[in-house]
């Protein structure tokens, strides 16, 4: 009756894994200028050490199973930090400490949500914290590549777009305390609209775009209501046809779309390039600190799976775009033994927004869909980005419920 | 919980379409690989826009025509072997498409899938090529051919080995002309081209042989017959103009002295189908080479399907629509001096890796009989007996050499200067070479195409027989 | 320098691989273990409906865990949800609501084991198995070094030791009971995951828990009552 299940040996993974990083950081400490070289071994030394101590700890005092999931996190994000100490030497510490943060709000938001309770009683006070911080955001930010989502505190630059992704999960998650209650999806729906309708302010389009899949997956998942989801799309449709029509610059954007070789040295530069540079690589990459694309304008950010293609090779990208289905299959197969609707729909609304993240970005600079600009999880630089992929991988680890353990009580 | 795990299956959909767009995005990625990793704004191959960083190209004596020195292409430092090879080599930039820099762009940066560039980044270098060229000959047919426009190609009749290439219009890639895209006097005409393997030239006389191969095969009292020549003759609804009057003539005679009259009458005799199933055997109207799978030739085409009667005979002496392409010519002739068996022309004689693996090895491949041995053998007789009696041997001393002049009228207007074209082949076994020169617009093949081929043919004696 | 790098990227490609290919497959294959957390069962039938998840929706809409084709159910009537604390039962808008234990609830009810749930009037008994305990236990008990049964009638005090402690009128039970109505094999005490946990095997009188007859083996906490007919043991335990 019971099918044992068996993960992945954590130790073996995590030696696999600190090999795979001191390869790293051996050729990019050979590759460096002596400037950087401390920069350098510092952050991945320290990085190595947070791994430890998340593992080790995790393993030893709280005894938990089954450590894939933050496995991959931990490689995709040593491939990021790699290329971003390779590329830009001097932000290697930068990223390291985002990548801190990152794994503190996923362990913080673990601990959060270990009971259902304060998860559904949060759910109005983020989501009027997350309006206000896109208001906020609409009002105060700056452009930046034509899209105006960074606000800049104390030399800190940070796009609010990135957090409100995960409020934005565990808002439309959390609405559902159990089965079949609150079905209405209309306050979700002006939520999902005030997100997106601030986005779409800020010439945001890849992840007002992002937004909206998020939304119809968890509305889908939590109403089965095929006809009100099919409605809103169309009006989202229409809606965005209405901005094509009045706002023909929008549209310009995308013009190089499906034939970048036209627009070789103007709009379809960075998407012919990262096509180039991607074959230069071939099968296993021309290896760390050796390829051209990184001279690209946003190699590390939007272009970085052309970088991973380049360096790395083509094998090693195809394995980090199935690391991002295994997430969402993950979610799928654990909804239905989650401990809660909440953790159900909150899981499989993560993976599947990050899988259509990373849909957009590599797809985008492949030429199969538009270029949007939006960031790889977990490999591209940016300090939100990899926060918010962090934060929304704790609504994936929440999903299996052998990730906690009632306290004893008995009825 | 199982109308939510119900809904989570639906996202398995999502997934599909993922795995869809990923697949689509490898098949594009490796099936494009080539052709992405070959553009020039590849900054790991190129150098705005030039060639920058690939292997060597040798000649068949292991002078390097072009190496990588300090992150960019350095070529012979002989001028002269510098623009003789120009064609066949390549520039940097790839303006020369049947070049074999351009050619064999994958094999001379080394590109694999495997690797991708990264051969690049280990050795500073690609595979290397060998050629079948001589650097030396090519030198010399350069030089023979000084201004004039045209081109020489010399084969191993045996074994397929082209040694010699050259096409004029040429340059030194040192040293670009300026002018090169605003020149409006045609000097420049067709330089990016290699003449010989692209080239379309209308054969004139030297299509002779086709015609003198098909009534050996076709008039079996061909020799027995007697030709009448008052300078022209009456072929259906009007005249075949002849060079001289010749009188009565027999076939070999026709032959030496290249008599219109009678090789008009003769493929008025022989009849379009048989001259059309001789010429399609030998190559014409088929797809044309491609020289070791890489570098395209055109094709000699000749369409007697709706030809009268005079342009059958205009045919028949290498006028009407007929073209060849020398490449195509060459081989033709070869397979004469091969007793009827033709082989195909190649260049690359090895690829090899900068670890020293050989990649790609040239061989001789055998394209089948275009003559039956006794045919072959016939007009081997017929060929030899034109040098001898008519060009002189002592245009070519010790070479026992065969061959047929051209002159080939390109233009109805007479100011402009005829096409002088010479095919031909030494019999000796030490020196199994066959030649064809053309040089454009000139006043005859006897003054031009013929001392250019002796110059060569010198030069091969020198250099291949003791 | 050249050859090391040219195998590096090798290396590297292989390592990255056997790590995501490895949590891959496992995070593909790897499915949660059923756990059977809780029995409802039909008094009318006997019917068994096992809870195997943390929240299931009791109606007679298809879309349910639980569906019962009962009239006086709703489509979407009930939904039993295992929370930090327990089982708890909410009321989803149904037309006839919810009994327990012949209550009608007016807000989400804790339940029991043992307890009565009506819907409608299909009604039926609620048993928590001893999985459910597994999953609210995040603590693990700690030893326990001395556990004690004690008779409530004369203070006798019998220690529990070993492994399992029978309860019976047969002759080397580890606690005999000479009275007609017990049975031979009446109850068993066994430890488990540091718990004493007793189970019922008589037929003919019943064991109580604190008053709740036992139908399935369940866990004992410091100062229980155990009954079997007029005998009462006090359970105790240190740690």
């Amino acid at each position: 009756m019971l099918k044992k299940t068996r993960n992945v040996n954590l130790y073996i993974m995590l030696f696999i894994i600190t090999l795979f990083q001191l390869v790293c950081l051996f050729t990019l400490l050979f590759k460096a200028e002596d400037e950087h070289r401390l920069n350098i071994f510092v952050s991945f030394a320290l990085y190595i050490l947070v791994e430890y101590l998340y593992f080790i700890g995790t393993r030893l005092i709280l005894k938990r199973n089954g450590f894939e999931v933050e496995l991959i996190a931990f490689l995709l994000t040593s491939v990021g930090l790699t290329i971003t100490a390779s590329v830009y030497p001097e932000a290697t510490m930068k990223q390291f400490i985002a990548v801190v943060i990152g794994i503190m709000g996923f362990v913080a938001l673990q601990w959060f949500m270990r009971e259902l309770k304060p998860c559904i009683a949060l759910r109005i006070p983020v989501a009027v914290i997350a309006v206000g911080l896109m208001a906020f955001a609409v009002v105060f930010a700056e452009y930046t590549n034509g899209a105006r989502n960074w606000i800049y505190i104390g030399g800190i630059s940070v796009q609010p777009s990135e957090l409100v992704k995960v409020a934005f999960v565990f808002v439309g998650a959390a609405s559902l305390e159990k089965l079949q209650s609150n079905k209405s999806l209309t306050k979700f729906i002006v939520f999902a609209f005030a997100c997106v309708g601030a986005l779409f302010l800020m010439h945001d389009f890849g992840t007002a775009l992002i937004f909206f899949f998020t939304f119809v997956v968890i509305s889908f998942m939590r109403s089965g209501d095929v006809r009100t989801i099919l409605i809103v799309c169309t009006v989202a449709l229409m809606g965005g046809l209405l901005i094509l029509l009045f706002r023909p610059y929008v549209a310009n954007r995308f013009a190089a779309y499906g034939h970048v070789w036209e627009y070789f040295d103007t709009s379809g530069y960075q998407q012919t390039r990262t096509m180039i540079y991607s074959a230069s690589g071939g099968l296993f990459g021309v290896g760390i600190g050796n390829g051209h694309l990184r001279e690209v304008f946003a190699s590390t950010e939007d272009l970085v799976f052309g970088v991973v293609c380049e360096e790395f090779g083509m094998i090693m990208a195809g394995a980090i775009l199935l690391s991002y289905v295994a997430l969402l299959v993950y979610s799928i197969r654990h909804a239905k033994y989650a401990r809660s609707t909440f953790y159900a729909i909150s899981a499989c609304g993560a993976s599947a927004l990050m899988l259509f993240q990373a849909a957009l970005n590599v797809f985008g600079v492949n030429d199969l869909l538009p270029l949007t600009g939006v960031t790889l999880p977990f490999v591209s630089r940016g300090g939100s980005s990899i926060i918010c992929c962090w934060m929304l991988l704790a609504f994936i680890k929440a999903v299996d419920r052998s990730t906690y353990r009632y306290g004893g009580v008995r009825q | 919980m199982k109308s939510i795990s119900r809904r989570a299956l639906v996202l398995y959909s999502i997934i599909l379409l993922f795995l869809a767009g990923c697949g689509l995005l490898f098949f594009n990625l490796i099936s494009h690989s080539e052709e992405w990793a070959m553009n020039k704004a590849n900054k790991h191959l190129y150098n705005s826009g030039s060639l920058a960083t690939a292997g060597d190209i040798l000649d068949v004596n292991g002078e390097i025509l072009v190496t990588t020195k300090n992150g960019s292409r350095s070529y012979n430092d002989d001028k002269s072997i510098r623009i003789a090879t120009l064609h066949t080599v390549g520039d940097s930039s790839g303006y020369i498409a049947s070049g074999v820099q351009s050619a064999f762009k994958n094999e001379i940066t080394g590109y694999s899938l495997k690797d991708g560039v990264y051969n690049l980044q280990r050795y500073g270098k690609g595979n290397d090529i060998t050629l079948t060229l001589n650097a030396e000959i090519c030198k010399v047919a350069y030089n023979a051919l000084g201004n004039y426009k045209g081109t020489v190609g010399v084969m191993n009749y045996k074994t397929g080995e082209l040694i010699c290439i050259v096409s004029t219009p040429s340059f030194d890639v040192y040293n670009k002309p300026k002018d090169i895209h605003t020149d409006t006097s045609g000097k420049y005409e067709g330089i990016y081209m290699n003449r010989f393997f692209s080239g379309l030239y209308t054969p004139g006389s030297t299509f002779k042989i086709v015609t003198a191969a098909c009534a050996v095969e076709n008039i079996p009292d061909i020799y027995e017959k007697e030709f009448v020549c008052n300078g022209k003759i009456q072929v259906g609804e009007g005249y075949v103009i002849c060079s001289a009057t010749h009188g009565k003539i027999n076939f070999e005679e026709a032959l030496n002295k290249s008599c219109n009259c009678a090789f008009a009458k003769i493929a008025e005799e022989v009849g379009n189908e048989a001259l059309t199933r001789t010429a399609e055997r030998i190559g014409f109207n088929g797809l044309g080479f491609v020289i070791n799978d890489k570098i395209n030739c055109s094709n000699s085409k000749l369409d007697l399907s709706n030809a009268k009667l005079l342009d059958l005979g205009w045919a028949g002496i290498g006028q009407y629509t007929t073209l060849i392409n020398p490449c195509q010519m060459l081989t033709a002739i070869s397979s004469i001096a091969n007793k009827g068996f033709a082989v195909s022309p190649y260049l690359v004689s090895q690829i090899q890796t900068p670890n020293g693996r050989e990649i790609l090895k040239g061989e001789t491949i055998e394209l089948g009989q275009y003559f039956t041995e006794m045919v072959a053998d016939e007009l081997n007789v017929l060929l030899r007996s034109n040098v001898k009696n008519r060009y002189g041997d002592n245009l070519f001393p010790g070479i026992e050499m065969c061959g047929k002049t051209g002159t080939a009228e390109i233009s109805d207007n007479s100011e402009a200067k005829p096409n002088g074209l010479f095919v031909g082949y030494s019999q000796r076994e030490d020196m199994p070479f066959a030649i064809i020169v053309i040089v454009e617009n000139t006043n005859s093949s006897m003054s031009s195409a013929v001392p250019i081929a002796s110059k060569v043919m010198k030069a091969i004696k020198n250099e291949y027989t003791q | 320098m050249e050859n090391l790098e040219f195998i590096l990227r090798y290396v590297l490609c292989f390592l990255a691989i056997a790590v995501i290919f490895n949590c891959v497959l496992s995070l593909i294959r790897l499915r949660p273990e059923k756990k059977t957390y809780a029995l409802l069962v039909d008094v009318t039938n006997d019917e068994q409906f096992p809870i195997t998840c943390y929240e299931t929706s009791i109606g007679r809409s298809k879309s349910c865990d639980i569906v019962f084709s009962n009239m006086t159910v709703s489509r979407s009537h009930a939904v039993i949800a295992l929370r930090k604390d327990g089982f708890y039962v909410f009321d989803t808008d149904s037309k006839t609501g919810i009994h327990v234990n012949g209550e009608k609830i007016e807000k989400p009810k804790k339940i029991f084991n043992g307890d009565v749930i009506a819907f409608g009037t299909a009604v039926l008994n609620f048993y928590i198995g001893s999985e459910a305990d597994d999953d609210m236990s995040h603590k693990k008990d700690a030893p326990i070094a001395r556990a004690t049964l004690t008779n409530l009638a004369d203070d006798n005090v019998f220690r529990l030791e070993g492994d399992f402690v029978t309860i019976g009128r047969r002759k080397g039970s580890n606690i005999e009971i000479s009275a007609p109505y017990v049975s031979r094999e009446h109850a068993e005490l066994t430890l488990q995951k540091n718990r004493w946990i007793i189970e019922n095997f008589s037929s003919v009188t019943a064991t109580t828990l604190n008053g709740e007859v036992i139908y399935s083996p369940t866990a004992l906490e410091n100062g229980d009552i155990i009954e079997i007919g007029d005998f009462a043991f006090r359970y105790n335990e240190n740690r």
